[in-house]
């Protein structure tokens, strides 16, 4: 399935076809679930989450516009909105780190993998002329969902170094991808 | 001083922030609230979106249990009457079309707010002292629209919920957003379309430069005193 059949998944959905939600879901829902799994590190409560997502998945389909995101890049964002959101709103919990298990999906067949995986490596290349501590802060949080606070106990800085920091690689980081 | 290039900046390190997710939950919400009024705002944050997706290349993908599926058939196609976005008609999908209503609403509140306003000094004969007058528009990522009308003499807040309720066992909570200060409650949204909601003393004065904003919240509203779920409408104050 490529980028075009997702969005003609997308388009069928916001004129109410059950059916193509029903592919769209199972196209994309593992994808969606292991990025909501890393930010959530448990089962259930993911699975919530992705229940939620696909909700608004539905419900949104008709605001997909093709002509500013990509398919994939408008679904994970849907679902990293939603699961960020679910995390900062509850009370600062301690994290533990060791804590992450792998419930990585091992049948998932490699044709299936391709259409998910995005074509632009640019931001591992700009990424890399970061600093590796800057580099890694940056995908933890993306991909954990860590919060300064986190990232910052993590360092062993004070949170308003943190920040002063990570925006600043942020910043070099834009720089390049623009280039 | 702050010049715009600066706030430029500022705006860029925030987008970037937000869909990092680093951001604490109640910057995190003022940002979704101005993301839901200002499209400069969600044109930097779709930068960062799509740069930064292929990160999660890295992201196993995990095949969910098969309750999940029938959960959410459960809940979207049995009110699907209510929610399908097939009932969307086409122009519900051009931008264009929402921001000409944006201009064009936005110039029909402040003729509505005008009559609003001569009503009330009417009958208070020739008084050419203006009465501070707010309005905003309310929309955002949701169906949810609401347009309100702040009366700063009287600490009234009348609001037209003219799009979108909350599902059963949900209220909407109104919010002020001060800068970039925490969101402060200004009670939940009246369940009838039209209501109005008194502004406590301490808060009339804030009204200036501020962001009203629906979040979505358990019924009764939200139970930490900040809000815990989604921002579905907000909309800048404009004075008139």
């Amino acid at each position: 399935m490529t980028a075009d059949d997702i969005e003609s998944l997308i388009s069928r959905t916001a004129l109410g076809n059950r059916e193509a939600f029903n592919s769209l879901y199972s196209a994309t829902s593992p994808k969606l679930f292991g990025v909501c799994l890393r930010i959530l590190n448990n089962r259930s409560e993911a699975e919530d989450a992705l229940q939620e997502i696909y909700v608004k998945i539905w419900r949104d389909s008709s605001k997909y516009a093709p002509a500013g995101y990509s398919p994939m890049s408008w679904l994970i964002a849907i679902a990293r909105n939603h699961t960020i959101d679910k995390i900062r709103a509850r009370k600062p919990e301690a994290v533990d780190i060791d804590d992450v298990i792998d419930l990585s999906d091992d049948a998932l067949n490699p044709e299936k993998e391709a259409i998910l995986s995005s074509d632009r490596r640019q931001i591992d290349g700009c990424l890399n002329e970061l600093e590796k501590t800057k580099a890694e802060a940056i995908r933890g949080a993306y991909i954990e969902g860590y919060s300064y606070q986190e990232l910052a106990l993590q360092q062993d800085i004070p949170l308003n170094t943190m920040r002063t920091w990570l925006r600043r690689s942020l910043m070099k980081l834009k720089e390049c991808l623009e280039r | 001083m702050t010049t715009e290039k600066d706030i430029e900046h500022l705006d860029d390190a925030l987008a970037a922030e937000y869909v990092l997710g680093v951001l604490p939950h109640a910057e995190r919400l003022s940002f979704s609230a101005r993301l839901a009024s200002e499209a400069d705002l969600r044109i930097k944050v779709q930068f960062w979106e799509e740069q930064l997706v292929s990160m999660t290349d890295s992201v196993e993908p995990v095949t969910p249990s098969a309750q999940v599926l029938s959960r959410i058939e459960g809940e979207i196609f049995a009110a699907s009457d209510r929610i399908s976005p097939a009932n969307a008609p086409s122009w519900w999908l051009s931008l264009g079309f929402w921001r000409g209503l944006s201009m064009l609403s936005l110039a029909t509140l402040v003729v509505l707010a005008a009559l609003y306003s001569g009503a009330l000094t009417g009958p208070r004969g020739t008084d050419t002292e203006a009465v501070p007058l707010y309005v905003a528009e309310l929309s955002g990522d949701s169906d949810v629209q609401l347009v309100t009308v702040y009366d700063a003499s009287s600490g009234v807040l009348k609001m037209n919920r003219v799009k979108g309720a909350p599902a059963a066992g949900r209220s909407f909570e109104l919010w002020l957003i001060e800068g970039g200060n925490n969101p402060v409650s200004l009670g939940l949204v009246p369940t009838t379309v039209r209501g109005t909601v008194t502004v406590p003393e301490n808060l009339r004065d804030k009204f200036a430069d501020a962001v009203l904003a629906i979040s979505d919240e358990p019924e009764g509203g939200s139970p930490t005193g900040q809000a815990t779920g989604a921002v579905l409408a907000a909309g800048k104050l404009a004075a008139i």
